[in-house]
């Protein structure tokens, strides 16, 4: 998947074919490393991929599917080099775990491709004045502002979980012999 | 506690570069690119948290031997899905899972407990503390992470596995308790000693018709009476020679709790001396119980490190009776040890030193300085060796490699040659 969001942009890059070539050949290179090392340049791999896409859609118009399309293998890719990342070395992997994660990956392609697809939309509306025009970019304005604010409310450390019911009861005895104690 | 993933700031980045290239470029295709990245960060940061979960890690029994594999089970739960947790098994040395079983990713389902079997191979006698857990969850999204550790509080007692000895040394001397020994002194008993004049008080059972009759006076039997003794296992735990995972203390360890096995089946008293940096003693006594105290104090047993000068006259005197055979297990390594043991044997004890060979735990000399200072050092060892045979201690080395009872055997057979050479 990775070798096609890479290769992709050069069909249609030109005149910028050997450009596009050079970063699809170094974001492929940062997806290797990241799987061997264990998503270390995960990060660099998934930029310089969109830099490649970013350079011929600066350049050109791509049709709307080549950009849902490219949208959903971007974010899939990412998922599964994190995933892989995330994976510890050695473990016995339970195949519920494999499971729910693919059907993630699959829910989460598919919510790309429809998200990708809403806002193309949304692109291509034509407004009958600049009021309605101004109402719908401070909503979106609104919606950017509301992820970071989103982010500042959740502080690492003070999660909402509930209390774990073994923990509430810790007057319970515990079995003779076995157990232990979180920390 | 909670921390952020790297997933989280990664997605936000990328989908702000988006946006804003996006808005510079006046392109919304670019926006697109960046859109399903915002998704994941909403609608991740909107789902739960990372669940608690709690794991205890039960084994089906808590005494094993050395070698043996005992069934376990790590009953894992949450209070809500737990996705992909992540548990790792922090086992201590001498115990191991088996089948990579320490390392386990795996889902698990709120309110309902997860049985997970696992198989815990003993490799390596001591008391083990086991159900050490760290476990780290994350929330569906993976952007936040959750790490805990679970200490655990199960022990795992390993008792070294015992070795086949064929025979024991036996003491010199018989303590006054009935036992399996063949006292050198003359009484009541089934073995026989000798035959002397009749005296009065004498049973008629016991005399004996035939010596009477050619000597044409009464003769009786002496029988010499079966007693029990005493054996001390005075381990060294001063210093050690150890490579990697194993070294003269483990040695010592099964090779005391051998003999002690050994000795106690034999009805004799059988007491533990653990002279170091910590002096720890069991008086003499018979019987299982006994066995179980012995081994149970071998399984705390290490070295712990001290300047301080110790002599036997720490000991209390009930650890060290009368009489007592003292089998020494050292690997002769602490000047303190050593001088103990001399110094026991000046006191008239009796005994027997195993040298638990620190040669199999050095390194092997490269240069020729090392290899001329390991020789003057084997030459050091083995004039202290020549030093206890001139007392009249029987000093056997064992490294390991060959059995225990041909140790034994060896010291059996110094003992015989030097009460011939004595007589």
């Amino acid at each position: 998947m990775a070798a096609g969001l890479a290769a992709y942009p050069i069909l249609g890059a030109g005149r910028l074919a050997p450009l596009t070539g050079l970063l699809g050949a170094i974001g492929l290179l940062c997806v290797f490393t990241a799987l061997l090392g264990r998503g270390r340049l995960a990060g660099p791999a998934l930029f310089t991929l969109a830099t490649e896409y970013t350079i011929v859609e600066a350049t050109g118009h791509s049709p709307a599917a080549s950009v849902i399309g490219y949208a959903a293998g971007l974010i899939v890719v990412s998922e599964l080099l994190l995933w892989s990342a995330q994976l510890p070395r050695s473990a016995a992997t339970d195949r519920a775990v494999a499971a729910g994660r693919l059907a993630l990956l699959t829910a989460i392609a598919l919510a790309a491709a429809l998200l990708a697809l809403a806002v193309l939309a949304a692109a291509g509306l034509r407004l009958p004045g600049a009021l309605e025009a101004a109402l719908l970019g401070t909503a979106a304005a609104a919606a950017l502002l509301a992820l970071p604010w989103l982010l500042l409310l959740r502080k690492p450390g003070s999660p909402r979980a509930r209390e774990h019911p073994a923990d509430a009861a810790r007057s319970e005895p515990q079995a003779a012999g076995t157990g232990g104690q979180a920390t | 506690m909670v921390t952020w993933s790297p997933k989280l700031a990664l997605y936000a980045a990328f989908a702000g570069a988006s946006f804003l290239t996006a808005l510079a470029l006046g392109r919304p295709e670019l926006a697109a690119l960046g859109a399903p990245f915002a998704l994941v960060l909403v609608v991740g940061l909107a789902l739960p948290p990372p669940p608690q979960v709690r794991a205890i890690l039960q084994p089906a029994r808590q005494r094993a031997v050395e070698g043996e594999e005992i069934d376990a089970e790590l009953v894992v739960s949450a209070i809500s899905p737990a996705h992909d947790l992540q548990l790792a098994l922090l086992l201590p040395d001498g115990i191991r899972a088996l089948g990579g079983a320490g390392s386990l990713l795996l889902r698990v389902e709120p309110g309902r407990d997860r049985t997970l079997p696992l198989r815990l191979d003993c490799a390596h006698w001591g008391a083990h503390r086991v159900g050490t857990l760290l476990l780290r969850s994350r929330d569906l999204a993976g952007l936040r992470v959750l790490d805990s550790r679970i200490t655990g509080n199960t022990v795992v007692r390993v008792y070294p596995r015992p070795q086949q000895l064929q025979s024991l040394v036996a003491p010199a001397e018989t303590q006054p308790f009935a036992g399996n020994r063949v006292a050198r002194t003359k009484g009541e008993g089934i073995e026989f000693a000798g035959i002397r004049p009749y005296l009065p008080g004498d049973r008629a059972r016991r005399i004996n018709w035939r010596a009477s009759a050619a000597r044409q006076t009464l003769y009786v039997n002496q029988q010499h009476p079966e007693r029990n003794s005493d054996v001390i296992i005075f381990l060294d735990t001063f210093a050690e020679a150890r490579r990697q995972d194993a070294g003269t203390l483990d040695l010592a360890v099964r090779a005391a709790a051998s003999l002690a096995g050994h000795y106690l089946a034999t009805r004799d008293r059988v007491g533990l001396v653990g002279f170091g940096g910590v002096v720890r003693w069991l008086a003499p006594s018979s019987g299982a119980t006994q066995l179980y105290r012995i081994v149970d104090a071998l399984l705390e047993t290490e070295i712990v490190f001290s300047f301080a000068w110790k002599g036997v006259d720490v000991l209390p005197a009930r650890s060290l009776t009368p009489q007592a055979l003292v089998i020494a297990l050292s690997p002769l390594l602490d000047e303190r040890s050593v001088a103990a043991l001399l110094d026991l044997r000046r006191r008239g004890f009796d005994l027997v030193v195993v040298d638990i060979s620190p040669l199999a735990f050095s390194a092997q000399p490269r240069d020729p300085d090392t290899l001329a200072a390991m020789r003057l050092w084997q030459l050091w060892r083995e004039a202290q060796r020549f030093g206890y045979e001139r007392l009249g201690v029987a000093v056997a080395e064992w490294d390991g490699q060959r059995p225990l009872a041909e140790v034994i055997e060896e010291v059996r057979a110094f003992r015989r040659f030097a009460r011939y050479s004595s007589a």
